[in-house]
């Protein structure tokens, strides 16, 4: 059995006057590849920023590596995961090469401006990135962007990842080349934590699927049981159709 | 490509030449042979030249590189191309510091100290606010906003209690002008302007993460620590100008925006640039204000709103074309 890497227990976290998240607890182990799905507004988001400490969790505890969240400085967190969030707001014009550089600094030594240019380089062999290493990344389409988003995690940390909807406005084709690139991250030890929208890509993951309904664990399993029990279908309270070729689970809006 | 940006270096750096030859020659600069005359056989044209011009020059450049540097950190820490130096409501805290002192009869120096007094008072309050809700809430630029407009009506109460000269003199002041400026302030505060600077320039690294929002400042480990430090920073550096010539408008919007075009998004870059382009900025701006009138002065945040405003929406409209 692997080590446990992230553990929550008793979670309840939320905003200013509304708590959103109740009660999550859940643990994952090295090298999972856990995907989480649940309706719009349900909590995954909020789960996702309660990790990286963006929000104060109301009561509960977070342990990263066996230790609590709250007693890890900002640079110990950030050595720990990296995140990739989906940003919708316009980034200043910085080239692909200057926006990766920004991601060594969790291991820079203080005030001393020297990069590691050889994790940057590798990191864009790893994802594959086409574009010149010098054009900006204003220009970029979603997939392009979303590709040098994963290099910067890998240069922040390559062995824990955790992705807020990483293909949700992708088409087919650069949705596939992410995913099949997690998937060769998780295949070399990457732990990976993805919130998706599309139950089609996350039935057939390796990892379990984290179901959150209304703030709460609805489920946590993996593909096959919740095949077999349709489970999805009252986590979205609207019902699906299931199939299954080639060892290839399918589940299917009805309309 | 690199030939665009040997024009852009070339361009830049005989802008920077014009603009030294014309703070120095001043009121002589379409005759350069006069002004090496007056030099050499006009001892009292020296002594004015070395004692007045020279303090006044570095003056201008102290408060305009301030300006500027203070003015691109407002910007990368509160994410907005709108924000300046002042956006903490450190202009208002000043302009009521200045009022209360010549109101109770302060000169000059009195004045600079109440002005940086009311300047601290206020990156104080909002020091506080950022502290409390962090600086990814837009809190912190309300609260300089209703804190500029607190003071404003504050020092409109100074002016109705007190007599119309005294007005008049803080009026002056408000509109940053240099030829009241303390120059016996200068060598300290400079020095100190540099180490701010300085200081500034070491978190580069961190303002680039910032300006990405909030969550990369989180997920890549930026402290809230060194956000306070590089806020506080910044904000003692408007007041460091406040204290040397008053309340002077634009530079802190402007530069940064122009040399993020035309330069680099990079911070360390752009603090760098915009230390140097503010300070000779804010000079030819006072010189130009001196010829422009004579023999009146104009004061030189008239001239930056003047000469800035105009090249801002001339090179907004040219950018968009």
């Amino acid at each position: 059995m692997n080590r446990e890497i992230l553990r929550l227990k008793n979670l309840n976290s939320g905003y200013a006057d509304k708590l959103i998240l109740k009660n999550i607890s859940f643990s994952v182990n090295e090298g999972d590849f856990i995907s989480i799905i649940g309706p719009n507004g349900c909590g995954k988001t909020t789960l996702l920023r309660s990790i990286s400490s963006e929000l104060t969790p109301e009561s509960g505890e977070i342990e990263l590596y066996g230790k609590n969240l709250k007693n890890c400085t900002p640079g110990e967190r950030s050595r720990l995961i990296s995140f990739v969030f989906s940003i919708n707001s316009k980034l200043p014009d910085y080239t692909i090469e200057q926006f990766l550089q920004l991601h060594t600094f969790p291991y820079d030594v203080p005030f001393l401006f020297k990069n590691d240019e050889k994790k940057i380089s590798d990191a864009v062999k790893i994802c594959g990135i086409k574009n010149s290493i010098t054009s900006s990344i204003r220009n970029l389409s979603s997939g392009e962007f979303q590709l040098v988003q994963l290099a910067g995690a890998c240069i922040q940390n390559s062995r824990f990842i955790i992705l807020d909807e990483p293909v949700s406005h992708l088409d087919p084709r650069n949705a596939q080349l992410i995913m099949s690139l997690l998937r060769k991250l998780n295949a070399s030890g990457t732990t990976i934590i993805t919130v998706l929208h599309d139950l089609n890509i996350a039935l057939n993951l390796p990892g379990r699927i984290l179901g959150i309904r209304k703030g709460r664990v609805y489920f946590y399993e993996n593909a096959a049981e919740i095949y077999n029990k349709k489970l999805t279908d009252k986590l979205y309270d609207i019902e699906f159709t299931y199939y299954r070729k080639n060892n290839r689970y399918f589940c299917l809006n009805s309309y | 490509m690199k030939k665009n940006k040997l024009i852009k270096y070339l361009t830049a750096a005989s802008v920077l030449l014009v603009s030294v030859y014309f703070v120095i020659t001043s009121v002589n600069f379409l005759q350069p042979a006069a002004f090496i005359d007056l030099m050499n056989y006009d001892i009292t044209f020296k002594n004015v030249f070395f004692n007045f011009r020279i303090p006044r020059i570095w003056t201008a450049f102290a408060i305009g590189s301030a300006l500027a540097v203070s003015g691109t950190v407002f910007q990368a820490l509160l994410r907005n191309p709108l924000a300046d130096s002042y956006t903490t409501g450190v202009s208002g805290g000043a302009a009521f510091g200045i009022s209360l002192a010549l109101f109770t009869g302060g000169g000059s120096l009195s004045a600079s100290l109440y002005a940086f007094g009311g300047s601290i008072l206020s990156v104080v309050i909002v020091y506080f606010i950022q502290k409390k809700f962090s600086i990814f809430s837009n809190v912190v630029i309300l609260a300089g906003v209703a804190l500029s407009m607190i003071f404003s009506s504050a020092v409109m109460f100074v002016y109705a209690v007190s007599e119309s000269r005294e007005v008049h003199k803080a009026m002056l002041w408000l509109m940053g002008d240099l030829s009241i400026a303390r120059y016996e302030l200068l060598p300290p505060v400079f020095i100190f302007i540099i180490i701010l600077s300085g200081v500034l320039l070491l978190y580069s690294k961190h303002l680039d993460i910032i300006s990405l929002g909030k969550e990369y400042t989180v997920t890549l480990g930026i402290s809230s620590a060194s956000i306070r430090n590089i806020f506080f920073c910044a904000a003692v550096l408007t007041s460091l100008s406040v204290l040397l010539g008053g309340i002077i408008g634009f530079i802190g919007l402007m530069i940064p925006h122009l040399i993020r075009k035309i330069f680099s998004p990079k911070h360390f870059i752009l603090i760098t640039v915009s230390f140097f382009c503010g300070g000779i900025f804010l000079a030819v701006c006072d010189t130009a204000g001196k010829i422009a009138a004579d023999p009146f002065e104009l004061p030189a945040g008239v001239m930056t709103g003047f000469i800035g405003g105009l090249f801002f929406i001339y090179s907004a409209i040219r950018r968009k074309s």
